[in-house]
C-alpha cells in the first residue's frame, strides 16, 4: 500500500524537525552528528564515542580528544623514525600517514575551538573519530606493519641463516646428529615456515587500511593483527629451537 | 766387595731416576710450548727457539661459523624484541576505548 504524497511529506518534515531539535539541543547521536544530511542511508557507522551536549562541552571534549591523539602521534613519529627494522618505503608511508593525521588533529582542534554553532561543532567533533581513526587504524596499522617488517626483513632471514649454519655444523660432525637435535632442527624449520606463511603480505595489507575501511568494518585490522601475532609466536619458537641445537653443539 | 756392589746398584738407580725425571720435564716443557703455540702467544720452533706467532701471509684467519651463528641469534633477538614491542603498541592503541 503506497502512502499519499502529502503523508510522505509530513513524515519527512517530522523527521527533519526532530533532527533539527535534537541538534539544537546538543543531544545528537554520534551517527547523526557525523552525517552531513538527515538521510538514513548517509548515517555513518555507529561510534562508541558520544558527542557531549552543548557547544562548550563539545569544545572541551574536542580539546581533550585531539590533544590525546596529538600526543600519541608525537610519540609514535620518533619511534617509527628510529625503528631500524622498518623498510625505508614502509617508514615513509607510515610517517606520511602519521603526519597527515597529526595535521588533521591540529586543524580539527582549531576548527572546533572556533565553532560558534553546536551542530557544526558536533559534526567536526565526530570527524576526530570517523575521519582519522588515530587509535583504531593509524597507530595500529603503523605498528603492525613495523612488526611485520622486523620479521620479514631481519628475524626470519636470520633464522633461515641460523638453520643453514646449524645444519652445516651438524653435518661436519656426524656424532652431533642425535635424534633430539634432528627433532629440534625439524621443529626449527617448521616454525620458520609458519612465521613466513603468516607474515607474508601483512605489512602492505596493514598499511592499505583506511579509516573508511574501518568505518565499514571495524574488524578490518583483526585478521592482520592475528597474522602478526602468529608470526611473532612462531618466530619466537624457532628461536628457542635454534637455541636448543646451539647449546647441544657447544 | 758386597758393599761396593751395593753402591754401584744404588748409583745406577739414581742415574735412571734422574734420567726419567729429566725426560719427563723435557716432555712437559715441549707440551707446554705446543699449547702456547696453539693459543697464538708463542710457539717453539724446530730449533727450540720460542718465537711469537704471526698471521700467515697465505692463509686468512678462520671464521668460526658458530660465532657467526651467535651473532645472527643476537640480531634475531633484537628484531623480535622490537616486533613484540610494536605489536604491544598497536594493540594498546587499538584497545583505546573511545574509538
Amino acid at each position: 500500500m503506497r502512502s499519499a504524497p502529502h503523508a510522505r511529506w509530513i513524515a519527512t518534515a517530522t523527521c527533519a524537525t526532530i533532527t533539527a531539535i535534537a541538534l539544537s539541543c546538543g543531544v545528537a547521536s554520534p551517527a547523526l552528528a557525523a552525517a552531513p544530511s538527515s538521510s538514513a542511508s548517509a548515517i555513518a557507522p555507529s561510534d562508541s564515542s558520544t558527542t557531549p551536549r552543548g557547544l562548550d562541552a563539545i569544545q572541551k571534549a574536542a580539546t581533550a580528544q585531539t590533544s590525546a591523539r596529538i600526543a600519541a602521534l608525537n610519540r609514535a613519529i620518533p619511534a617509527v623514525t628510529r625503528n631500524r627494522f622498518l623498510t625505508e618505503a614502509d617508514r615513509a608511508t607510515i610517517l606520511s600517514t602519521l603526519d597527515e593525521a597529526l595535521a588533521g588533529m591540529q586543524e580539527l582542534a582549531a576548527t572546533i575551538a572556533a565553532d560558534t554553532d553546536a551542530a557544526a561543532a558536533a559534526t567536526h567533533y565526530q570527524q576526530i573519530f570517523t575521519e582519522y581513526r588515530v587509535y583504531a587504524v593509524v597507530l595500529p596499522q603503523s605498528f603492525y606493519a613495523a612488526a611485520a617488517d622486523g620479521l620479514t626483513g631481519t628475524a626470519i632471514p636470520k633464522l633461515v641463516e641460523v638453520h643453514e649454519k646449524l645444519r652445516a655444523a651438524i653435518d661436519a660432525d656426524p656424532s652431533a646428529s642425535t635424534p633430539e637435535i634432528e627433532a629440534s632442527m625439524a621443529s626449527l624449520a617448521e616454525h620458520i615456515a609458519e612465521a613466513q606463511s603468516a607474515i607474508d603480505g601483512v605489512a602492505a595489507a596493514a598499511l592499505a587500511v583506511t579509516p573508511a575501511d574501518y568505518n565499514a568494518n571495524s574488524a578490518v585490522l583483526t585478521p592482520l593483527k592475528a597474522d602478526v601475532t602468529t608470526a611473532v609466536a612462531a618466530a619466537r619458537l624457532a628461536r628457542l629451537d635454534a637455541k636448543t641445537v646451539r647449546e647441544a653443539l657447544r | 766387595m758386597r758393599r761396593s756392589r751395593a753402591t754401584h746398584v744404588a748409583t745406577a738407580v739414581q742415574v735412571v731416576t734422574v734420567s726419567v725425571v729429566a725426560a719427563t720435564l723435557a716432555l712437559g716443557l715441549a707440551g707446554c710450548g705446543s699449547r702456547l703455540g696453539q693459543n697464538g702467544q708463542s710457539s717453539t720452533s724446530s730449533d727450540g727457539v720460542a718465537t711469537a706467532d704471526s698471521p700467515s701471509a697465505t692463509s686468512a684467519p678462520a671464521v668460526d661459523p658458530l660465532a657467526e651463528l651467535d651473532a645472527a641469534l643476537t640480531d634475531i633477538d633484537r628484531s623480535m624484541r622490537q616486533s613484540e614491542s610494536d605489536v604491544g603498541a598497536g594493540d594498546s592503541a587499538a584497545a583505546t576505548a573511545d574509538e
